[in-house]
């Protein structure tokens, strides 16, 4: 009951996060065999245009 | 020869300042506009500290080197009393590390990226936020966040760990 009324933010457990990024290394590379190289070149371009199209998705 | 190791870090005054230059050697060879970068290296002097629901400037570098590869944009969010997000914004190339992808070469450009991920994930932990999010504002973007989705989802099963799209977002939630 206690944790119900505590207003303390969960932490995700650590070996969860070094699990997680440890499968993105891996899961990025195969995405980005996936999309090929016009796909990476591509994905990366769209972080060339409009900063403030991302600053309203903030 | 060495393998190079990379780190996501926040800027200090001297890396900032040390990768503007950088930087601006890179746009003297004409690989990237000047201006633009100005700007952006303007906007990283001003977001250096992690301001909760604010954005900030992280930095990819190689551990041996005060340049950085690649400036991450990440905002902190607390959503609700008990729920904290880390999203990843942008991610800006170094010029140099552009033109190699450009020509053919998506190598370092992946590694940036993976540890620019393996950073905010990390955020996660030190921020005790469950969920992170990464933008795809282009379709293209999308496109690729998806097939990461497709690998994530596989390699992830069994965890108690959530990948999904939302939006123009891929979020993953650890619970």
């Amino acid at each position: 009951m206690s944790n119900l009324l505590s207003f303390e933010v969960q932490s995700p457990r650590a070996d969860v996060v070094l699990f997680l990024q440890d499968a993105i290394e891996v899961c990025a590379r195969q995405a980005a065999l996936d999309v090929g190289l016009q796909g990476v070149q591509n994905f990366f371009a769209g972080y060339k245009d409009s900063i403030e199209a991302a600053r309203i998705a903030a | 020869m060495n393998k190079q190791v990379l780190v996501f870090e926040q800027f200090s005054p001297e890396t900032a300042t040390a990768t503007r230059k950088g930087w601006q050697l890179d746009a003297a060879k004409g690989l990237a506009f000047e201006p633009e970068q100005e700007r952006l290296f303007d906007w990283v002097d001003a977001h250096r500290d992690v301001v909760e629901n604010d954005a900030v400037a992280f930095g990819i570098f190689d551990q041996k080197d005060q340049v950085a590869l690649g400036v991450c944009e990440v905002t902190i969010q607390r959503k609700t009393a008990r729920s904290k997000w880390v999203k990843m914004l942008r991610l800006h190339l170094k010029p140099s590390i552009d033109a190699s992808l450009q020509a053919g070469d998506a190598d370092q450009a992946m590694s940036v990226f993976v540890v620019s991920m393996r950073g905010s994930i990390a955020l996660q932990l030190a921020h005790s936020a469950n969920t992170l999010k990464v933008y795809g504002r282009t379709n293209e973007q999308l496109n690729f966040l998806k097939a990461l989705l497709q690998h994530l989802t596989t390699a992830t099963a069994g965890k108690p760990i959530k990948a999904s799209i939302e939006g123009r977002f891929l979020s993953i939630v650890i619970s």
